[in-house]
């Protein structure tokens, strides 16, 4: 009996990590691949679907930057080529640090409750296009 | 000495230097001042030693407007008052509570937080919150795991609370009232009348009554209206055979400016890191702390004093708000319906021992914090208490409650919310979400989730003007020159913090300035 327990305890221990350790990658992934277009430090409070959400909301509230290419000229300016080009850490750090001094810059907007970076809505509203 | 007034003769005349009215937190720290000093002083309370339905009665009435608890459950009608269901919250006014800010109409004190502070320090053995230490840094050095979220101290800061154990008056200064040669309690002896020199402007005497049918007066020098922010206004309007709008309500203020603290749980913060926020918990030696806004930033926005708290997600998502707990006009009823769901959220008894044994980490660590704002009310003339036309037992209109916002309320609570957003944003923990109420931004209704803390402020405004308060800034009624108020509806604003601490501060200084009154007439 003991060692069923045992057993079942360490599947689902087992199943849990893994289940983890997908989701881990999966969001490692897709923020390597597309760093413009997913928040980082967002994603660690809301999970993919409220991300989206967030995006569309700000499509809406911001007829204006409703595209791709509108969002991706918003979220390049004041970037460097040099930066736009490192390596995909680099620039994830870059968008953070942007992120951060829209912050402090008071270039916020509030969408469905949540008082958000510029950048990071525009990331949502990038990943809500994906 | 204590007497029981239903034990008098009938019509019997009783005479001191000073007679309370009203045995609640004010009144007995004023007549505790007067202890062993060469004054009678005579205190009375309507009713005994316990709570007993019938008394509480008495207090019953009716609330409109933005839905409140109902009126007879919210003040205590025995010796020691609604101490009997205090929280023991105690914390200082802030020097921008007592200044007159352009943005809010009617603000300002005829006194500073300076003139108080002496007798917030005097208060504190009284309420017994230990040391009068209200500053982050000093707490921070007795405990460095206190640590303050890092915002930016220009903009929001920590402000300190301190927890009463909680002090019961009934039963804390029972035995030292009692025993006390020169204080004269009477229980049951309701005060119904007030009655005045031909010019109104002197008291004579206050009548009192009870279930008993014994009807007695007193005659002092001087009179203290004790009875809390809904009875003072009631007492005072329902004096109206001589003065026909009221005693001291030449100028139609007693009652107006009701204002409590707008309890509302309105908004989420989420960390990027788990963590347990020690300092903004409950800890030993009942120290806890709560983000407040500075007064530079708040006069950027225009926006009112509000403080906010937190409260770990999980649990705060399961405990309903108190305006929807506290609904009976049974007080005790009330309080079983909260303990009940305190209990609830805690969990099963099996979930609170299977807690025990989890490792510190997953208990005292958390994601994501309800945000409970308690914001001050901006005074308003039509939040205010009347007399109804139905009158208690005892004979006495009863009081009508108008609970009513201005528009500055809603925009504040979201404003603050703002602001701590772009600050936890800003310093990197977490970010905030306002809850869906306040979204809207051309909706100035509050939710009707909003609470109250059982805070009746304002209704006898303080104010050097007679056109704009009911008392002078020594509590004094302009006009009678020999009546005083005392307790929060002698506010004129109501900070973002629970009155009781300010309630006692300021009782021990009008007991300080009827002393002075003394000694010149005296020396005269």
């Amino acid at each position: 009996m003991k060692r069923r327990t045992f057993v079942y305890s360490a599947l689902v221990v087992g199943a849990g990590l893994g289940v983890t350790g997908i989701y881990f990658r999966n969001n490692e992934t897709r923020w390597k691949s597309q760093p413009l277009g997913y928040p980082y430090i967002l994603s660690g409070i809301c999970d993919d679907e409220t991300l989206r959400k967030i995006g569309t909301a700000y499509r809406k509230l911001v007829p204006e930057e409703n595209s791709k290419e509108k969002l991706l000229n918003e979220l390049n300016a004041g970037l460097t080529t040099r930066q736009l080009n490192s390596d995909r850490a680099s620039l994830v750090n870059e968008l953070e640090l942007k992120v951060e001094s829209d912050f402090k810059d008071h270039k916020l907007v509030t969408i469905a409750g949540w008082v958000l970076s510029k950048t990071e809505a525009r990331q949502c509203a990038l990943l809500s296009l994906s | 000495m204590h007497t029981d007034a239903r034990k008098l003769e009938n019509e019997a005349l009783l005479e001191a230097d000073i007679c309370i009215v009203g045995a609640g937190a004010a009144g007995i720290s004023i007549a505790l001042e007067f202890i062993n000093r060469p004054v009678k002083v005579i205190l009375l309370e309507g009713g005994g030693f316990e709570y007993e339905e019938r008394i509480q009665e008495l207090y019953n009435g009716k609330t409109t407007g933005q839905p409140y608890y109902p009126i007879k459950s919210s003040e205590l009608h025995y010796f020691g008052g609604t101490t009997g269901h205090w929280g023991g919250y105690c914390s200082l006014f802030d020097p921008i509570a007592f200044t007159k800010r352009d943005w809010v109409d009617k603000s300002g004190w005829p006194i500073t937080q300076e003139t108080l502070i002496p007798y917030y320090k005097r208060a504190c053995p009284i309420l017994d919150i230990g040391e009068f230490e209200f500053d982050v840094k000093y707490w921070q050095e007795k405990d460095p795991t206190l640590v303050p979220i890092p915002f930016d101290e220009e903009v929001a800061w920590t402000k300190i609370w301190r927890f009463s154990t909680p002090t019961r008056f009934g039963t804390k200064y029972r035995d030292t009232i009692v025993n006390a040669e020169n204080i004269h309690l009477y229980t049951y002896a309701n005060v119904v009348d007030i009655t005045t020199n031909e010019a109104i402007s002197d008291v004579k005497t206050v009548t009192f009554k009870n279930y008993e049918g014994k009807t007695g007066r007193v005659s002092a020098k001087y009179f203290i209206l004790a009875c809390a922010g809904i009875q003072n206004p009631r007492v005072l309007l329902a004096a109206n055979k001589q003065a026909v709008k009221g005693l001291g309500n030449e100028n139609d203020l007693v009652g107006r400016y009701f204002m409590e603290h707008a309890e509302i749980k309105s908004a989420e913060l989420w960390l990027n890191q788990k963590s347990e926020l020690k300092l903004y918990m409950i800890v030993q030696p009942r120290v806890q702390g709560e983000i407040a806004i500075t007064p530079k930033i708040q006069e950027n926005n225009e926006i009112l004093n509000g403080i906010v708290s937190f409260i770990p997600l999980d649990y705060a998502k399961q405990m309903p708000s108190y305006i929807q707990l506290w609904n009976t006009p049974d007080p005790r009823v009330n309080q079983q319906h909260a303990r009940d769901a305190m209990d609830k959220t805690a969990g099963t008894r099996l979930h609170r021992i299977f807690e025990k044994f989890k490792p510190a980490q997953s208990r005292l660590m958390h994601q994501a914090f309800q945000l409970s704002m308690r914001l001050e009310q901006a005074p308003n003339p039509l939040s205010r208490v009347t007399l109804s036309d139905e009158k208690d037992e005892l004979g006495v209109p009863r009081a009508s409650l108008n609970w009513a916002f201005t528009s500055l309320e809603k925009k504040s609570v979201r404003k603050i919310y703002e602001i701590i957003g772009q600050q936890a944003g800003a310093s990197g923990i977490g970010r905030v979400r306002l809850m869906e109420e306040l979204w809207d931004e051309n909706d100035d209704t509050l939710p009707v989730t909003t609470s109250g803390g059982w805070h009746h402020m304002g209704t006898t405004r303080m104010s050097d003007d007679p056109k704009n308060g009911v008392v002078d800034a020594n509590c004094k009624v302009h006009g009678v020159h020999n009546l005083f108020i005392a307790g929060a509806s002698c506010f004129p604003t109501g900070a973002g913090v629970n009155p009781t601490f300010t309630i006692v501060a300021l009782a021990i200084r009008l007991a300080g300035h009827i002393k002075d009154l003394m000694n010149s007439s005296t020396s005269a």
